[in-house]
C-alpha cells in the first residue's frame, strides 16, 4: 500500500496545496485506478492522434511518412480561398443552421409527446418503433431512399406508369437539404429522445399535482414546469451539438453526392476526404481539418461561457460555482 | 484546323527507337470511360526496354487484326492447347495482391475450386483482395499511406505523385526485366515494347508490368435484338439518324431508356454518350498537337456543344434515371437486362460482361462506330492507351521478387496455352464444359468462381479478341473495330512528359467532369462551362500544355 511521505517525515514543510492534493489522492485513489484505462484510451485516441495536424504545415505524402515530407510552413492554408473551399463551406453553414432549427428540437417534441401518452403499452411500442431506424446504417437508409425516391424508385415507376411527369428528387439541387435533414430527422429522432424522456422522469410528480390544484392547465404546466426541467439538459446539448457543428454527415452526404453533384453536395467533411485521401492533398487537407477543429473548440468553450452567465451549468460546473 | 495525331504501332516503335523521351501524360484516356495508365520517366538516365520476344507457335487467327492495332480475333480457342511451362513458379509463401473488379466478388478460398487450382498450380497461397471499380481508387489510397502494401497492386486511374510514391514503396524491375534480362521470362518478353515504354517506366526504371488494353473496344454498344423487335435497323449513318433511333426505342413506361448514361459518374470521365457525341463530332482525344502547340479537349468549342447535346439528351428523358449515381457494373447490369438500349460502360471489356449478366438467350450485341455530328464532321474513334492498368510490385529482397515475376510470368502465358485456358476459364468438368467444337462453355460455377478474381490484372498476354459461346458478337465486334480502327486517333501527349500533369491531371479532370455533369443534369447553365475551363487553364491546365511542348520539342 502507499505510504505516505508526510507520515514518515513530518519535519520536511509542505505547502498547503501539496498537501491537500496528496489527501485527495489518497482518498480517491480506487476511483482513479478505476479511471486510468479511460485515461490512456482518451490519450492514445484522441490527444496522441492532434499531433498529426503537423502534416497541415507540410506537403505531406503518405508513403514518405511524417518525418520525410518537406516542410511548406503556411502555404497549404491558401486553400482557405479556394472557391471549392469557400462554397464547402457555405454549404456546411447552411446545413449546420438548417439542423440546429429543425433537427435538434424534433427530438424534444416527441419526448413531450409521448410523454403524454397515458397508456405504458402504446409509448413503449411508439418508443421502439422510434428507436430503430437508429440501427440502420447510412448505407441502408440512402439504398431505401434511393429505392423509394430514386430516378427507378418505386415513386417514380408508378408515376411513369401513370403518365405523369416524374419528381427527381435524388438528383436535384433544390431538394438536396430538405432530404438530408428528413433523413437525419426520421433515423435519429427517436433515439435522441432517450435522454430528453430520461430528465422528463426526474421532474418531480408533485410540481404537476401542484400545479394542477392551482389551475394551471396543460400548456401552463408544460411552461413553468416541463421545460424549465429540462433546461439543464438541452442547454447541454446544444452545447455539445455547437462543437460538433461543422461536422454534418460525412457518410450520408458521400453516399448520396455522385446524384445529386459537388456544387450542393459538398461540405467541409467531404471535401477534406475528396480532396486529401482521393485527391492526395493530404496537407491542404489536414489544414482545413484543422481549422475546423479550432472553429468547434472556440463555439463549445464560447458557448459554455454563455451558459455560466445564465447561470446554467453548462458542460461543467464554472470554477466559480462550484465554490 | 487542329491535326488529328493518327498513332499507330509503328509510329510508337520509331519514336521509341529515335531515342525519345517516352513518358505519358495524362491520366485519364477518355474513351474507355475509365482512367489508364501512362508511363512517365524522369531525366537522366534510363533502364533499357525490355527486348520483345515474340512467343513462337502463335495461333492463326481466324479473323486477323491489322497494323494499326486491331487484335486479332477467334471464333473458338485453339484445338489442343499445349502446356507451355513446366514446374512451378511459386515457393509456397502467402502472396497478397490488390486488383480492381467490375463484377460480383468470388467466392473464398474454402469454397472455390478455381483459386484452389490456382494456388496449386502457382506454387503459392494466394491472398486476393477483389475492390469494386467505383471505389478503387479511394482504397487505393488508402492503402498507399498504410504500410500494409501487396505484393501485387494494380494501378489504373493513377494517384498524385505517382512516381515518387513507386519510387518508395515498389520495385525497380530493371534489374530482372531490362534488355535482354527480360528473356528470363519469356511471357513477359512476349508483351511488345511499346505497352512497357508507355506505361511503367518511371524514375530513369521500370516500376511494374503492363496489363495490355484492347485499342478500341469501348464503341458504342447497341442491344440489336430489342431494337429490331421494335422493327428498327440497329444502324445509322450520321447523328441525326442516331437521335431518331433512339426517341423511337426510348420506352420509359416500361422501364427501358434508350442510353445507358451520358459521363461516368465515379471519375467523370466522358465516357458514355458524352464521349460517343466528342468521337462524332471529331474532337481530339484528349490532347491535340498543332506545330508543336499543345491543346486540351477541353478548351475546344466543340466539346461545349457535345456537353449541351447531352444535356438535351438528358432532358428529354433519353437516358437511364441513374445515371449519374450508377457504376460501370449498373451500366453493363442494365444492357444486360434491357433497361437501357444503347451506351459505352466503360471497364476494360463490356462484351463477355453483358453475357455473364444477361438473362436473356436472345440478346445480340452490336454497335456502332461514331457517326458525323454535322455533314462536315470528321468523325474518329478514340485510341485507349496502350495499357489498361500496370502492375506494380511491392519492395522486396531479390529472390522474393523473381519468384513474384515467375508468377506473373505464368499468369501472362499466350492465347492458346494450357494455362491461357485456365486462368481464364478454370478446369474442364468443373468451370467449363467443351461444346461440340471443343470450346469452353463456362458453367454457373465458372461464372461465379472465376469472373471477379482478377488473376488477368496482374499479369496478362498481348489481347485477342475472343469470348466462348459468343462467336456472332465477336465477329460483330472485330468488324466495328476494323471499321473504326485506320482513322482512329490517339492522345498526342503520349509518350510525353508533363510533371504537373502526374500532380494534378486527375483532380482537374474530375473537377471538369463534375462542371460537365452539373450542366448535363441540368443543375446549372451551359456558361458555366466557359468559367470552368478558365479554372482549369490557371489552375493547372495552360501549365501542363507548356510542359507538353517542352517535352514534345525536346523529343524531335
Amino acid at each position: 500500500m502507499v505510504v505516505a511521505p508526510a507520515a514518515r517525515a513530518p519535519q520536511r514543510r509542505r505547502s498547503a496545496f501539496v498537501e491537500r492534493a496528496l489527501h485527495r489522492i489518497r482518498r480517491d485513489r480506487i476511483l482513479l485506478v478505476l479511471a486510468v484505462p479511460g485515461i490512456l484510451l482518451i490519450l492514445l485516441f484522441r490527444y496522441v492522434p492532434l499531433l498529426g495536424n503537423v502534416i497541415a504545415f507540410q506537403d505531406f505524402q503518405p508513403f514518405l511518412g511524417i518525418f520525410d515530407s518537406s516542410w511548406v510552413g503556411w502555404d497549404n492554408f491558401a486553400i482557405l480561398s479556394d472557391p471549392a473551399f469557400l462554397n464547402a463551406l457555405g454549404n456546411t453553414v447552411v446545413i449546420t443552421l438548417i439542423q440546429v432549427v429543425l433537427v435538434f428540437p424534433a427530438p424534444i417534441v416527441v419526448a413531450l409527446l409521448l410523454n403524454s401518452l397515458l397508456s405504458e403499452r402504446v409509448k413503449r411500442v411508439v418508443q421502439s418503433v422510434l428507436y430503430m431506424p437508429h440501427f440502420l446504417s447510412w448505407v441502408m437508409v440512402v439504398a431505401i431512399t434511393q429505392q423509394l425516391l430514386g430516378g427507378t424508385g418505386i415513386v417514380n415507376n408508378a408515376l411513369r406508369s401513370a403518365e405523369l411527369p416524374t419528381w427527381d428528387v435524388i438528383g436535384s439541387q433544390d431538394w438536396f437539404f430538405t432530404l438530408i435533414t428528413t433523413q437525419v430527422i426520421w433515423k435519429d429522432t427517436g433515439w435522441a429522445t432517450i435522454l430528453f424522456l430520461a430528465a422528463l422522469s426526474r421532474i418531480d410528480v408533485g410540481l404537476y399535482e401542484a400545479a394542477s390544484v392551482d389551475g394551471a392547465g396543460r400548456w401552463r404546466q408544460l411552461w413553468h414546469i416541463t421545460l424549465p426541467g429540462l433546461r439543464s439538459i438541452i442547454i447541454l446539448l446544444l452545447i455539445l451539438r455547437l462543437g460538433e457543428a461543422l461536422n454534418v454527415g460525412f457518410e450520408q452526404i458521400l453516399l448520396q453526392q455522385p446524384a445529386v453533384g459537388i456544387a450542393a453536395s459538398e461540405v467541409l467533411d467531404t471535401y477534406v476526404y475528396n480532396n486529401g485521401i482521393i485527391g492526395g492533398n493530404w496537407g491542404a487537407a489536414a489544414a482545413v481539418g484543422l481549422l475546423k477543429g479550432i472553429v468547434g473548440v472556440i463555439l463549445v468553450l464560447g458557448a459554455n461561457k454563455v451558459a455560466h452567465l445564465f447561470g446554467e451549468p453548462g458542460l461543467y460546473e464554472s470554477s466559480r460555482s462550484a465554490r | 484546323m487542329s491535326v488529328h495525331n493518327v498513332v499507330d504501332r509503328r509510329s510508337f516503335l520509331r519514336a521509341g527507337l529515335a531515342g525519345a523521351a517516352l513518358l505519358g501524360a495524362g491520366g485519364l484516356l477518355a474513351a474507355c470511360g475509365s482512367g489508364t495508365a501512362t508511363g512517365a520517366a524522369a531525366a537522366g538516365g534510363r533502364a533499357a526496354t525490355p527486348t520483345y520476344v515474340p512467343f513462337p507457335g502463335r495461333p492463326p487467327a481466324d479473323l486477323p487484326g491489322n497494323d494499326f492495332g486491331l487484335a486479332d480475333a477467334y471464333l473458338r480457342y485453339p484445338a489442343n492447347p499445349q502446356k507451355l511451362t513446366s514446374g512451378i513458379p511459386g515457393d509456397g509463401s502467402d502472396v497478397t495482391a490488390m486488383t480492381l473488379t467490375y463484377d460480383p466478388i468470388v467466392p473464398g478460398v474454402d469454397g472455390n475450386r478455381y483459386w484452389q487450382e490456382v494456388n496449386r498450380r502457382l506454387g503459392v497461397n494466394l491472398r486476393m483482395q477483389q475492390v469494386p471499380a467505383a471505389d478503387y481508387s479511394s482504397k487505393l489510397a488508402t492503402v498507399m499511406a498504410s504500410d500494409d502494401i501487396p505484393d501485387f497492386v494494380q494501378f489504373q486511374n493513377l494517384p498524385p505523385s505517382f512516381p515518387d510514391l513507386l519510387r518508395a514503396k515498389f520495385e525497380d524491375l530493371a534489374p530482372f526485366l531490362a534488355g535482354d534480362a527480360v528473356r528470363e521470362y519469356p511471357f513477359l518478353a512476349n508483351i511488345p515494347e511499346y505497352f512497357w515504354e508507355t506505361s511503367v517506366m518511371y524514375n530513369g526504371g521500370i516500376y511494374g508490368i503492363p496489363i495490355a488494353a484492347y485499342k478500341m473496344v469501348n464503341y458504342l454498344f447497341i442491344r440489336d435484338d430489342i431494337v429490331e423487335k421494335r422493327g428498327l435497323t440497329p444502324s445509322f449513318t450520321n447523328f441525326d439518324e442516331f437521335l431518331e433511333l433512339a426517341r423511337a426505342v426510348n420506352d420509359p413506361r416500361n422501364s427501358q431508356w434508350a442510353i445507358t448514361h451520358v459521363i461516368e459518374p465515379t471519375n467523370r470521365a466522358p465516357a458514355g454518350a458524352f464521349g460517343f457525341v466528342l468521337q462524332c463530332m471529331g474532337v481530339p482525344n484528349v490532347w491535340t498537337q498543332t506545330d508543336g502547340r499543345f491543346s486540351s479537349y477541353h478548351v475546344d468549342p466543340r466539346t461545349k456543344d457535345a456537353i449541351a447535346v447531352c444535356a438535351q439528351l438528358v432532358k428529354d428523358g433519353l437516358v437511364h434515371p441513374e445515371a449519374f449515381s450508377g457504376a460501370t457494373v449498373d451500366f453493363v447490369t442494365n444492357m444486360a437486362i434491357g433497361r437501357a438500349v444503347m451506351g459505352i460502360p466503360g471497364g476494360l471489356t463490356s462484351l463477355p460482361r453483358f453475357f455473364n449478366l444477361s438473362i436473356s438467350p436472345e440478346m445480340r450485341i452490336g454497335g456502332s462506330k461514331p457517326v458525323p455530328y454535322e455533314a462536315d464532321s470528321d468523325a474518329r474513334g478514340w485510341q485507349r492507351q496502350p495499357a489498361f492498368s500496370i502492375t506494380g510490385i511491392k519492395k522486396g529482397d531479390p529472390e522474393r521478387t523473381r519468384m513474384l515475376l515467375r508468377v506473373a510470368n505464368h499468369l501472362a502465358a499466350p492465347f492458346g496455352s494450357e494455362e491461357y485456358r485456365f486462368v481464364n476459364f478454370g478446369s474442364e468438368g468443373v468451370h467449363w464444359n467443351a461444346d461440340g467444337s471443343g470450346d469452353p462453355v463456362v458453367t454457373p460455377v465458372g461464372k461465379s468462381e472465376i469472373t471477379g478474381f482478377g488473376l488477368p490484372y496482374i499479369a496478362c498476354p498481348p489481347r485477342v479478341l475472343y469470348t466462348p459461346g459468343i462467336a456472332d458478337a465477336v465477329r460483330r465486334q472485330h468488324e466495328i473495330e476494323a471499321s473504326m480502327m485506320e482513322t482512329s486517333v490517339g492522345n498526342a501527349a503520349l509518350g510525353l512528359y508533363s510533371e504537373t500533369d502526374g500532380r494534378r491531371w486527375a483532380q482537374l479532370e474530375r473537377t471538369m467532369g463534375d462542371a460537365a455533369a452539373e450542366i448535363m443534369k441540368g443543375n446549372q447553365p451551359i456558361s458555366t462551362w466557359d468559367d470552368a475551363v478558365a479554372r482549369w487553364r490557371s489552375q493547372g491546365g495552360d501549365q501542363i500544355a507548356r510542359e507538353l511542348e517542352e517535352s514534345y520539342a525536346a523529343s524531335r
